[in-house]
Formats: structure tokens, sequence, C-alpha cells
């Protein structure tokens, strides 16, 4: 009879999730809704990269059209560079804020890397409640209950299958650089085990590596450490389901430890960042906490195609909800985010990495008027801003889409930028449903209750 | 008026009850209920497990405490391992008693009434014996005293005062740029003493609304408002967020210039607001509204169960908390005495472990010494390439702007920290040299034990997992330490060494065990 000790050998440490039972994240990802789906398999497969600003990000960053009246009407004052006969004002010609990010959406704007939708408004259930409109907006629903946008996602490709291997080869496809994401809530989907999310740290830093235990091997080949796991994994897997969650992070570690230590090192990274022809030196992130995860992210993406799905929150940069000291800590914030988000659509546009998408929005927009704490408490209307993806079907960049009037009453606190009743708008569950149809989707609406936002040229852009 | 309305209202309550139950105040019981969601754990329950179910029960309880009982301590293991753990023997050497009742969860309970001694001593040993990063104290040291201090009354009011810092409840928020240590110790302070005195839940929520650590975490007029209802009361109603802002109006907070104090107006509202089912002037009006409201213990309730319940439905959750409600808890000391006593809570709940669960009931268990800048590194704000902290693990303390997430964080990276300090910080860390308080670990006396083979590694189970090993584990984990030429009486430190490495990577080492 074969020890343990002596298959572990032969096969090379490798695949030990093959060994646990069948029922361990096997079991196909069907549901009702899925049956509806009318899919065709895209011309060029995505990767998205969806950059969720945690608190609610004040819309006026890219859209300053109604400073002036909003200045007006508050019970505070902006400051004198947002002044639009202030002739050193600090709004640029697309009436972006200057200060917060405005210079690089108006490169990437002019560059075609970016198309940004002033317009996204809910109509329904508009709660301004933080953990509602975080939940619905990463579930891409209404129902709180629906699985996230990241599983459905998970779902569709696992039962359609668009990729020229099968499913079980793909190394890493769904990844988060932000622990637990409502993006990844199951809901009522199963998926196989190879499609939950793993967890990656910003810097890339590796935990899942172990520290040896010289009493178990004193030898490189770490046999005993091998059974152990073995032993330990070949046990918990006939414990209760509800301990799944434990299984699955120890069946992925070793995999993990391998895959950060000979892919996707930040030494390794760091070398394939390409040169930039304008400056002939390489590209540069920013040096922050957020510029790092970001490099993380975009490398990960061009070096493993298999990715498709990467989450990131906004750490590092701070929360986004502004109820007080907002004047002061939102321009910097906004800042540090475009200064990252303009180097990673050079990355991607030196790369050729032409189908990978960046996706930016929040849980609601906020007040423009500003409070007796100097600050913007929730709103609803909110902006979406989308980089890169050029190449993938039906996509449009270069927009600049919806218009603006201010909304409440003077001098009181709850005033809003909302649609002009002539202007494009849409539900932000329309994000997820153009999520969707980049992957294949024809009918996203029956995912979203929304249809995907509107690219076609019947919607004008409201480019200066 | 307002007081008087209360009181009708208590009084009310009390009548409608409809028996057993109603812990009045200044009570540390708790309120008992027919209801299956609080019914007591009792000694008729506690006696129908086996001997190792009576020593899981018991690590359950001491694990939700941070506390753990060894096998030494509730064995007696002094002719070995068979005739204590098998079977279902009520003669076997069940030796541990906590105080003068027949079961250990009543001797905890009991231990959880009477008031340390001297706790000035304990405080004493604290500062002498830990480093902490100067400034960062109010983080740091309350793990540090809840490892240190023994079960007591004072024990469990700083125990329950840590919990409810982590909730959503009162969390101090130090992510938030708003807010500094000193508003942790002022937080931890207040409920610490308010706790000690018996006040009613409702004064507890009121005193803490009207603060400036509250206005430092939820900062404007609406956000607060808002907020006050949303986490006190469970009311998502938008269109009254207006009302009570209006209430407010002339609370505010200063910016970062001017260290973020709170502002209160002269500008007061003087217009009467209809809010919450009575009258609201000021703001002190609205917050008096929220604690007085009848809503307040059923959604602080359903803030505790969420705690204690991460697993349990909507529907679930919903009978325990109308289960607890209708014991009238008065006071916190009511509200968490009732849920983790209770027969649902010991016997049927299952739930990841969250860390300070996990690696204290271990720590206690296998004899472990904290070093003298663990408090200081566990509690770091930054990712560290060593050691792995509770930020790390997404499981920091007091941090999160609305407490730490309801379900423990066991995405690939955080629950590598977690196992990772599990692994490294507990089972692999042995301490050496018993004189140097830089060295840390588990000590020589846990595997002192007259014991070997096949029985050494059954109590090296029995004291992590409260079980034995299976055969397969057995077989498998001779078969190692024989490879290794461990298998030897004097070579048992070597072997707990790979039995331990081994049990941090059992799933059920992270979660509570259920008996049904």
């Amino acid at each position: 009879m074969i020890t343990r000790r002596q298959f572990l050998k032969t096969s090379g440490f490798v695949g030990l999730s093959l060994m646990l039972p069948p029922f361990f994240g096997g079991k196909n990802a069907t549901s009702a809704i899925l049956d509806d789906i009318n899919y065709v398999p895209p011309s060029v497969m995505p990767q998205v990269i969806n950059i969720f600003l945690y608190g609610g990000p004040s819309e006026l960053a890219g859209n300053l059209t109604n400073i002036e009246d909003i200045n007006a009407n508050s019970q505070n004052s902006y400051p004198s560079s947002l002044d639009p006969n202030n002739e050193e004002n600090d709004i640029t010609s697309n009436k972006f804020w200057g200060a917060a990010g405005g210079g690089a959406m108006e490169n990437l704007l002019a560059n075609g890397d970016m198309s940004l939708y002033r317009t996204i408004n809910r109509l329904k259930d508009d709660s301004k409640a933080h953990g509602r409109s975080v939940t619905q907006n990463l579930v891409g629903n209404l129902d709180l209950f629906f699985s996230g946008i990241a599983t459905t996602l998970a779902a569709i490709l696992a039962t359609f299958n668009p990729f020229e291997k099968e499913i079980n080869e793909l190394i890493l496809p769904f990844v988060s650089f932000e622990g637990e994401s409502v993006a990844f809530n199951l809901g009522d989907l199963e998926i196989p085990q190879v499609l939950r999310p793993v967890t990656i740290g910003s810097n890339l830093q590796n935990p899942y590596q172990r520290k040896k235990n010289w009493h178990l091997d004193s030898s490189e080949e770490d046999i005993n450490d091998a059974i152990l796991d073995d032993l330990a994994q070949t046990v918990s897997a006939l414990g209760p389901e509800s301990h799944n969650k434990v299984n699955e992070a120890f069946a992925k570690r070793a995999e993990l430890a391998d895959y950060l230590e000979q892919i996707i090192n930040p030494d390794i990274i760091y070398e394939n960042l390409p040169i930039d022809p304008d400056t002939n030196e390489q590209i540069q992130y920013p040096d922050t906490s957020f510029g790092e995860k970001l490099l993380g992210a975009v490398s990960l993406a061009i070096m493993n195609p298999d990715t498709v799905f990467i989450s990131l929150g906004s750490e590092g940069l701070g929360g986004w909800d502004d109820h007080s000291g907002a004047l002061e800590d939102y321009p910097p914030r906004m800042q540090a985010l475009w200064d990252a988000l303009e180097v990673a659509a050079r990355h991607m546009r030196l790369d050729g990495a032409d189908n990978i998408i960046i996706n930016i929005f929040g849980d609601f927009g906020r007040n423009v008027n500003v409070n007796d704490s100097m600050g913007w408490d929730h709103g609803n209307n909110q902006n979406f801003y989308t980089l890169g993806g050029s190449a993938v079907a039906d996509r449009a960049l270069g927009k600049l889409v919806g218009k603006t009037k201010r909304i409440g009453t003077s001098f009181e606190n709850r005033q809003y930028t909302s649609p002009r009743s002539s202007s494009y708008q849409c539900e932000p569950f329309a994000i997820a449903s153009s999520m969707f149809k980049y992957f294949g989707v024809q009918n996203p609406e029956i995912l979203t209750g929304e249809p995907p936002i509107d690219e076609s040229d019947a919607i004008p852009n409201e480019i200066a | 008026m307002r007081k008087f309305g209360f009181g009708i209202l208590l009084i009310l309550m009390i009548f409608l009850v409809s028996c057993g139950g109603g812990g009045g105040s200044g009570s540390s019981g708790s309120g008992s209920s027919a209801d299956s969601g609080t019914e007591k754990f009792s000694t008729a329950d506690y006696n129908a497990l086996s001997n190792e179910q009576k020593y899981a029960v018991t690590n359950k309880m001491m694990a939700t405490l941070y506390k753990g009982t060894s096998a030494q301590e509730f064995f007696d293991l002094s002719q070995g391992m068979n005739s204590q753990v098998s079977g279902n023997n009520s003669n076997s050497m069940v030796r541990m008693a906590l105080a003068d009742n027949s079961n250990s969860i009543a001797g905890i309970e009991a231990q959880l009434s009477q008031p340390l001694e001297d706790l000035d001593s304990y405080l004493n040993e604290i500062d002498e014996k830990y480093q902490f990063d100067s400034g960062r104290e109010p983080l740091q040291y309350p793990l540090a005293m809840l490892f240190e201090l023994p079960l007591s009354s004072d024990y469990y009011e700083i125990w329950i005062a840590y919990k409810l810092m982590n909730t959503i409840l009162f969390s101090p928020a130090l992510e938030l740029e708003t807010m500094d240590y000193p508003d942790i110790q002022k937080i931890f302070s207040r409920l610490i003493y308010m706790l000690a005195e018996d006040y009613s839940i409702g004064d507890i929520v009121y005193e803490h609304m009207a603060t400036q650590e509250n206005w430092r975490r939820f900062r404007s007029p609406e956000d607060n408002t808002r907020e006050m209802m949303e986490i006190f009361l469970k009311r998502f109603k938008d269109e009254e967020v207006p009302l009570a802002s209006t209430a407010c109006k002339n609370w505010a907070l200063t910016d970062d210039s001017d260290g973020y104090q709170l502002i209160i107006g002269f500008d007061r509202n003087t217009e009467p607001l209809t809010l919450l089912n009575t009258t609201v002037v000021d703001c002190y009006d609205f917050y008096r509204a929220v604690a007085e409201h009848p809503s307040l213990v059923p959604a602080v309730t359903a803030r505790v169960v969420d705690v204690f319940f991460p697993g349990y439905s909507d529907e679930q959750k919903a009978e325990v908390v109308e289960s607890v409600v209708s014991t009238n808890p008065a006071t916190f000391k009511q509200l968490f005495s009732t849920i983790i006593f209770s027969k649902e809570y010991l016997l049927d709940n299952e739930r990841p472990l969250e860390f300070e669960e996990a690696f204290f009931n271990i720590a206690h268990r296998i004899n472990w010494y904290a070093y003298r800048n663990f408090f200081k590194y566990i509690n770091r704000q930054y990712k560290s390439s060593s050691t792995a902290n509770m930020y790390q693990m997404n499981q920091a303390a007091m941090t999160y702007k609305l407490g730490k997430p309801l379900d423990v964080p066991l995405d690939t990276l955080s629950f590598s920290y977690y196992h990772k300090s599990i692994r490294e910080q507990l089972f692999l860390d042995r301490k050496t040299d018993p004189f140097n308080i830089d060295d840390g670990g588990w000590q020589a006396e846990f595997i002192d034990v007259n014991m070997d083979q096949d029985d050494f590694i059954d109590y090296l189970f029995l004291s992590v997992l409260s079980r034995t090993a299976d055969p397969n584990e057995l077989e498998e984990l001779n078969a190692v330490i024989a490879e290794r030429y461990y298998d030897r009486p004097e070579k048992k430190m070597e072997q707990a060494m790979i039995v331990l490495d081994y049990l941090s990577r059992l799933s059920e080492l992270y979660y509570t065990p259920s008996f049904n």
C-alpha cells in the first residue's frame, strides 16, 4: 500500500485540493436567472478593476458645471479658487476641479483613455444610507441579498466558459486587494472553488509562505510539512460545511505562496514596468499605499490574463464620507486618486493592455451645500469614471456625459446636483449591466433590473 | 414629563412580560424565559454532556470571555488519559470547580459577579510587566488587562466594554482622522464606570451620544442624527433626518486646525419638532428621545445578537432578539448574560472565533506567556512583515467606523495572518528562559505530564481542541515523529512542536463547537 509520504513525494506536492472530497466546491453554478441569459462570447475578453470609493465621494471633482449657483446658495462659502469669475480660478475647461485631480481627468479624456458619466442618479430607493447603497451598488441590484457582481460574473463564466481552457485551469481569476467585499457575496449562487476570490495584500507581501518548523523538516523538501497539510485538509474536509471558508483558505495557501513568490512578486513587477517614451524612464506610480495597490492590480491583470475581476477599495486614501472638513480633505485625496489612475492608464496604454477596464464609483454623491462642519452630507447623483478597455466591443471612451442642475432650498442643507430634464441619466446598477455586457451577456438587465449604460452616439458628448 | 412617561412605559412592559422575566435594574443575574432563545444553560444540560463535551463547552464559554481552562485544570490526569475522557461517566474525574455550583458554566457565572479584592495590584503588575507605545496605551492596554485579570465582576465590565467598543454601537473608529487615542480612553472609562454602577442601557447610550467622541465619529448634524437613529433604533427613514438635524443645528465639529472640537453654538433650535413619537426641540431632546424610544433595547439587542450569532439567518436572529427582549434586560450586563449563558448560545450556536477568542483561549490552555511587547505589537496599526497583527487580519480593535465586521474576515489574506499568528506566536513559540520577560511562548509546565506516545498526543489534542486524536491522525503523526527520530520520552518538546503545528492547520480550531 502506498503511504501518504510516498504519494506526496512522487506527486510533487501539488494539487492538494484535488484530494478533497468532490462536494467541496465542485458543484455547478446555476440559478433561475442564469437560465434566461442570452450569451455570446466576447471578441475581446475584458479584465475589470473595480475601484469602489467607500463613503460616497462628492461628485464636484468631476463636475463644477453648477458651482456658481451652488456657491451662491450654500450655507458656507466655497473657496475663491472655485469662483468662475475669478480669473485665477481652479476650474478646468471641462469644469473639473483642478486641485482635485482635474488636470489628470482632462488629460485622460483628451487621450481617449476615459469616459465620465455625471448623472448616475437613484430614482429607486434613494435611501442615502451607506450600508444599503454600498450593498445595492456592489450586487448591482435593488435586492440586498443578490449575489455580488463578481460572483454573478463568476457564475456566468462558469456556465458559458468563453475561455480557451477549462475553468478549473484558470489561475487567480477573481482577486481582491481589499479583503472581504460585497462584490463577492455569494447570495444564492454556488460557484466552483477556482472562481472564489483570493485576497492579495496591497504591497504584494506574501503572508502565505509558512515560517519553517525545523522540528518538522530539516531539509528543503518539506515533506513532513506537506504531510501535515494533507492530513489536516483531509480531516477538515469531513467537518461541517460551515467550515468551508477556512478549508478553502488552507487549500489555496500553498498555491498562492508559490504564485506570489514566482510570478507577481514586487521585484518582477518593477522589472516589467514599461519605459515611457516621453521621459525615457520607467513609469512610476505614486509612492502611496493606494499607488502601490493599483500598481499591483494593473500588473496582475497585465501579467495574468486569467484574472478577469479585481476588487479595489481606496484604502490608503481614506474614506469619502466627508461630513466635515471636506474643503480641506477632499481635494488632496481626489488628487492622490487621480495621480495614480493617470499612471495606470499610461501603463495600460504602453503595454498595449487595451482590454483592461478600470471602473470608479461609490455609494452615492453628496450634498453640495457646505454644512456648518464645513462638509457635505449624503447625496444621490454621483459620477461614474471608466478608464481603458478600448478594444472591448461597444465601449465608448473619450465621452463626457450628463448635464446637471442644483436642486434644494437656498441656504438649507439638502441641496444636490441632479440631472437636468433633458440629460441622460441612469441608475448605478447600469454599471454592473455594462460590465456583464462586456463579458458577453446580451440581456444584462435581467440580472440588474437596468439596461447597460448607453454608450451610443445618440447620447451627447458634452466635452468642451 | 418625559422621564415620567418612560417610567409608565417600563411598568407596562414589565406587566406585559408573561412569565419569569424581567431582571430588574441593579441585578447582575440574567432574567430567564421559557423561550428557547434565552433558556438558560442548566446543570441538567451540563450533566447530559460527555466529559470531553463538558470540557469543550467550558472552553466555549471561556473563549467567549477571552480566557481558557487547561486540561490539567479540568481533569485529573495523574493516571494518564484513558479513564478520564471516554464515555459519559458521571463519576469521571471532573476536578474543576469554579465556585460552589455543580457545573463549570454556573461556576463561571458566579465568578463574574464577584469583585476583585485588589484590582490595583493587578494593574500595577501589568504596568511593570508590559510595554506599550507612548500615547497609544488606550488601544493596547485593554487586552493586557483582559489577559492578566482573573474572572470577576471587574473583569466582566472591562470585557463587556471592550466588546461594545468593537461594535457599531460604541466604536471609537480610530481609522478616522478625526479620532485619537484619548477618545478611546474616554469611551472605555465611561463605559466601565457606568457598567459597574449598573446604569441602564438607555442612560449609557444617552451619555455617549452627547459627547465629543461621538461627534468625532459622526460629524455634522445630519450625519450624527441619521446615524444615531440607524445605529441605536435601527430606524432608516431618510425623511426624518432633516427634522432631527434641525434639532441639532447648533452642534458642529471644528476642523483639523482647531482640533476637531465639538462646538455647541447659541443658535439653538426653538421650534418644537415632532419626531420619534415625541416632541423634540434641541439636540439634548433628540438624544433623550432616542435613549427612551421603545425601539432602543430591541435594536441594541439586535446589534449584540449580530455579534454572537453571525451565522444565523435573519429569521433566526429575530427569534433570538425577541426572546432576549422578552426578559426585559435593563442593563448591558443583563443583556450579555442572557445571551452567553443561554442554551442556544452554548449548545447550538456555531460560528468562527474572532482572533481574541481563539488566541487567548488557547494561550490560557497551553500555559502561554506573553512577552513584554506582545500587546503593543499585536495592536500595531500597520503592516508588519515579522509578526502578524490584528490590523493585518482586518480584526483591529476599536478601529473601524462601524465596528468590527460581523463576519470574522476569513478571506485568504486576512485568514493567512490569523493562522500565521496562531501558528507562529502561540504554537511554535516556546518560552525557553523563565526569567526573561522578553521571551514569550508556551512554557515547559504545559508538557510536564506523565504521559507519552499516543497518550501524550491525545493530551495535546485535548488541550487545544477539546478532543482526542482519531486513529488516522495518531498513525500519521506517530509516523512523522518516528521519521524525525523523536519517538522517545525525552523528545516530548519536539513531539509537541510537530503536533501543535498540525493542530494549527485544522479548520475546527477557528470555530466554536456545536453540540447539537
